[in-house]
């Protein structure tokens, strides 16, 4: 059950990876973020003590629900194109998407976790979590996009900090939570500012501080 | 022995009775009475009570093409299992002898409709080649995932070993498995979203533009043909999804047939609640039901 | 005073200063707020300084907090470097609302947001708990990233976009890090919320899975390295630091990116002990430090931007700091010896650099000649900031350089010395041709001058000051505290080094 969970995070970030508009890209990470606050839950769900339930609620509401609803909003404030604009258009990313899989069972097989008491995806999972979140982060032109490729790769290490039962402490968790949200939104106060001073939120036009 | 008749007996017998459980599902959900659930084995009888007209420009590959779709059809049943009923034939390999029969299938089909010379027909012809080129890899590599599980390339022991305790340990495997099994099965079977079977917009079809020429005894075996195949890739569907492996010869069959009525019911419902994706959409869909698949494959 | 007031004015009071200061009536009590918010923060943590000097290390909130050598050192550093760019602030900004260009708004922000900064820079040192230090970094990420775009324009946005997509997404490696930390110290027999502790990590290394210590030190170290602005992950550095208000950028330079390496610091000794001191950690930061040295001296040469050519010092020299780490031996010595010298030098120098640039009404280094006669106060702040940062004697950031020279000679790893010497050759001849103009060149007409300040002057001599002395004479404790500090991040017993009278490069 634990392990088609992770196969469902796998999905969802193919799924990020095919999308190209910013609503479809915004409502399946909420998805998988919901799909990770069940994963904590049910991770322990045997013995499961009040801090866990606690982490596994918020990130299902912080990841799944608040984060998404934020964005949705900056969506409709910024009136941001539909379109993603991706570099890498849908098959190309799809098979980059795949082949980046088998590279991430690979290196996950490759580094034993000790003890045999979690699931041998959870490493390829994260592993692909953050290659999804960096590719979405570098493919696509729209700032939004870019935000989502961050929390996808945040959702990466969630998996990995649940889904081994090793949790990091509950402080730990809350606070690597509440950090991402804050960041989220830093981001849209940011994205509102670059679309009144570049009258559009694609990245495309902040070329001009190099060297 | 005698088993080992049973699943292409039921295949034989049951399967018109599918298409004719998706409609009644459909008629449901729009509210209306629809047709009686036999209307499937009315059609058949009418049809093969007719006569058959051929086009002057046609040759022997036209008449030639729904004969065999029959013929392989069946073919392909005896060396098909179904959960515990075993196939009648099996072999080290028949997994992938199967696959190419019912590509031989579509290929005899193909040629059929090229050979009319219509120009519906051929861009029909061009597409089924095209989506199925997508299909197939899914079909093999969800196959494949199965052999490795099982490890064996043969399908029978490969459905005896599928069982509920496999379903415990390697749920996502069989999850994928399927999920992209039923994806190429609406494809393969021109059900919505891929294609829609009541269209009769020839732009729009995609197995049904290539038979408009076949009439009569042909267009039956067409149609029996395409129920055959239903049920064939129904069953694998249904062997991996159902894992009950009683051993009783009943309680099996009776598994097996309520797996594929419900399947029946399941693509009823999929085609009243979604539409018919756009054409440009189809290979996205394929290619995902691909990606499936190959996570199946991978996973393990 | 209980140890966990104590911790708890050091975060709480400057955050409270921030919070005032965002509702602060008018300009002047902004900065207000912001100034005796970090000046009294400062005092605490003096005191917790102090109290390490004396009991080694000190524990509160049930071990999550403490205080080491390692990190008092750095603690050292911040209020240092945070106190000067405070008073700095006060001047800069000041000016600025001289001629009006410092909106209510913009002060609000500010104050707001510098409080918070000095507690989250703080967590990060304070913390004992690994994932608390993330979260502490994480979180100067969060607050300093709009104190980079207080002069709101399309610059600064580009600034800051970059500065918070690199620097998150460096965090986000850094996370995963401690992650797998966190999973290779499984089959400890220790409670949920006592795992994560960096003492307890350490006192178990024997137990660690080695694969998955390995992978969390890669993941920590370019993490953290990419926040510590280490080539190749320093992209958003000179970005960043040259369009962030002077005092901001001090912060970056001065003392942000030593907190990043500081968590880079605390997953060394670690990494170290779980591999049986075989050097395989120390590699790395060999390498890392050596290609920062080198591309920096590639940049130096072509910057225009006054404040991205000292931005890509700060690359020099987090480098060298690494490179020191990586030697290891004497060389961590020297490295946390050159944190020090650094802030004190960069800092002043982006005091200076701001100052001038407000004076010339740029930053461009050609339109900014002959600044001591602009400014004899801010014109000799630029000019020995740049003389003192390519290491001249007798200030004390050539004797730490020197001393991870010498660290990599005794290594006997002579083509780092090799690089090391021709890299900082070129800077040195490279800063050299844009300090000496700079300094004594005729300036354009029509500059207004600035009037000498007592609070200026102070400003500038102070570090100056500091750095002359430490150069020619180093006293007794500093040198033990050092040791101390070196010997955490080498797991090992401290040596005190001699000093002799210092000898050329």
């Amino acid at each position: 059950m634990l392990d088609l969970l992770i196969i469902m995070v796998v999905l969802t970030n193919l799924r990020l990876l095919a999308t190209s508009r910013i609503e479809s890209l915004i409502s399946w990470a909420g998805i998988q973020g919901m799909v990770l606050g069940i994963f904590a839950l049910l991770s322990r769900w045997k013995h499961l003590e009040p801090d866990i339930f606690v982490v596994g609620l918020a990130a299902f509401s912080f990841k799944g629900i608040v984060i998404p609803a934020m964005l949705f909003r900056l969506v409709v404030a910024v009136r941001s194109k539909r379109e993603a604009d991706p570099y890498v258009g849908f098959i190309a990313s799809n098979l980059i998407g795949l082949l980046a899989f088998v590279g991430a069972l690979w290196l996950g097989h490759r580094l034993p976790i000790p003890g045999n008491d979690m699931s041998n995806l959870v490493l390829p999972a994260t592993l692909f979590s953050i290659f999804s979140g960096l590719f979405l982060i570098i493919s696509r032109k729209n700032a939004i996009s870019q935000v989502i490729g961050f929390l996808t790769m945040e959702n990466g290490t969630f998996v990995l900090g649940v889904g081994t039962l090793y949790y990091a402490p509950f402080l730990v968790e809350i606070g690597a939570l509440l950090d991402i949200l804050v960041a989220v939104l830093v981001w849209s106060v940011l994205i509102r500012y670059m679309n009144r001073a570049f009258h559009g939120i694609t990245t495309e036009q902040l070329t001009k501080l190099k060297g | 022995m005698i088993t080992n008749l049973f699943h292409p007996l039921l295949a034989l017998i049951f399967a018109p009775l599918m298409r004719g459980i998706i409609n009644k599902t459909k008629a449901f959900f729009a509210g209306r009475l629809g047709p009686p659930l036999l209307q499937p084995y009315y059609d058949l009888k009418k049809l093969l009570k007719k006569g058959c007209v051929y086009s002057k420009t046609t040759g022997f590959v036209f008449v030639l093409a729904p004969v065999a779709g029959v013929a392989l059809c069946v073919l392909c049943l005896l060396f098909l299992p179904c959960g515990n009923l075993p196939a009648l034939i099996s072999f080290q390999g028949d997994l992938i002898f199967i696959v190419y029969l019912l590509g031989i299938m579509r290929f005899l089909t193909v040629l059929a409709a090229m050979d009319t010379g219509s120009a519906f027909e051929g861009m029909g012809a061009s597409r089924e080649v095209a989506f199925s080129a997508l299909a197939e890899p899914t079909m093999l590599f969800g196959l494949a995932a199965l052999a490795r599980k099982a490890e064996s390339f043969s399908l029978t022991p490969m459905m005896h070993r599928i069982t509920a305790e496999v379903w415990l340990t390697d749920a996502p495997t069989l999850a994928m498995v399927i999920a992209g099994l039923l994806l190429v099965f609406l494809a393969e079977n021109s059900r919505i979203p891929v294609d829609d079977p009541a269209t009769h917009l020839e732009l729009t079809m995609i197995h049904e533009v290539m038979i408009l020429d076949h009439s009569g005894v042909d267009l039956g075996f067409i149609e029996y043909a395409s129920a055959l195949k239903m049920w064939i890739l129904g069953s694998l569907i249904i062997g991996l999804a159902v894992p009950i492996r009683s051993g009783i010869i009943w309680a099996d069959i009776f598994s097996v047939l309520v797996g594929l009525i419900a399947l029946a019911i399941l693509v009823g419902v999929i085609e009243s609640i979604m539409a018919r994706f756009r054409m440009r959409l189809v290979p996205q869909l394929l290619i995902g039901a691909c990606i499936f698949s190959i996570i199946g494959f991978l996973v393990q | 005073m209980t140890n966990e007031s104590l911790f708890g004015f050091i975060i709480a009071v400057p955050a409270l200063s921030g919070l005032l200061g965002r509702f602060a009536a008018n300009q002047t009590r902004a900065l207000g707020f912001a100034l005796s918010g970090v000046f009294l923060a400062a005092l605490f943590c003096l005191r917790a300084i102090y109290l390490v000097f004396n009991e080694n290390q000190i524990f509160a909130y049930s071990d999550w907090i403490f205080l080491d050598h390692l990190s008092a050192w750095h603690l050292v550093v911040l209020i240092l470097v945070f106190c000067q760019s405070t008073l700095f602030a006060i001047v800069y900004f000041g000016e600025e609302m001289r001629e009006k260009k410092f909106s209510l708004a913009q002060a609000r922000t500010f104050a707001g947001l510098w409080g918070p900064a000095f507690s989250a820079m703080a967590l990060v040192l304070i913390s004992n708990n690994l994932g608390i230090m993330w979260v502490g970094m994480e979180a100067t990420t969060l607050l300093t990233s709009f104190l980079i775009c207080i002069p709101l324009s399309r610059d600064s946005l580009e600034a800051t976009w970059k500065y918070m997509l690199i620097c998150s997404v460096g965090i986000g490696f850094a996370f995963l890090g401690t992650m797998l930390l966190r999973l290779a110290a499984k089959d400890l027999p220790l409670d949920l919320n006592q795992a994560l502790l960096w003492t307890n990590l350490m006192a178990n290394t024997r137990f660690l899975s080695v694969p998955l210590v390995k992978a969390a030190f890669i993941f920590a170290l370019v993490g953290y390295g990419t926040k510590a602005g280490l080539a190749p992950m320093h992209s958003w550095l000179p970005d960043a630091h040259s369009k962030s208000p002077s005092p901001v950028s001090a912060i970056f330079s001065g003392f942000m990116l030593n907190a990043a390496l500081y968590c880079i610091m605390r997953f060394i000794p670690i990494t170290e002990e779980a591999t049986l001191h075989s050097g395989w950690a120390l590699r790395f930061l060999v390498g890392f430090g050596l290609f920062s040295v080198v591309l920096s001296a590639a940049f130096v040469l072509f910057q225009q931007d006054i404040k991205r050519f000292l931005a890509y010092c700060s690359v020099e020299h987090l480098g060298i700091t690494v490179l020191g780490m990586g030697l290891g031996g004497f060389g961590t010595f020297a490295a946390l010896f050159h944190v020090l010298n650094h802030s004190l030098a960069k800092s002043l120098a982006f005091f200076s650099a701001g100052r001038l640039g407000l004076a010339f009404g740029s930053h461009n280094i050609e339109k900014m000649k002959g600044s001591f006669k602009i400014s004899p106060v801010w014109g000799t702040g630029i000019f020995a900031a740049i003389l003192v940062l390519i290491g001249v004697v007798p200030f004390s950031l050539f004797i730490s350089e020197f001393q991870v020279l010498k660290a990599a000679i005794d290594n006997h790893q002579i083509a780092v010395v090799i690089i090391f010497l021709t890299a900082t050759g070129i800077i040195f001849a490279g800063s050299l041709r844009y300090a000496l103009p700079l300094g004594i060149g005729e300036p354009a007409s029509g500059i207004e001058t600035v009037p000498v300040k007592k609070l200026d002057a102070f400003i500038v001599a102070l570090p100056l000051l500091i750095l002359l002395i430490l150069g020619l004479w180093m006293p007794k404790t500093l040198q033990v505290t050092l040791s101390r500090a070196a010997a955490i991040v080498q797991t090992a017993k401290p040596i005190i080094p001699h000093f002799g009278p210092t000898g050329g490069k």
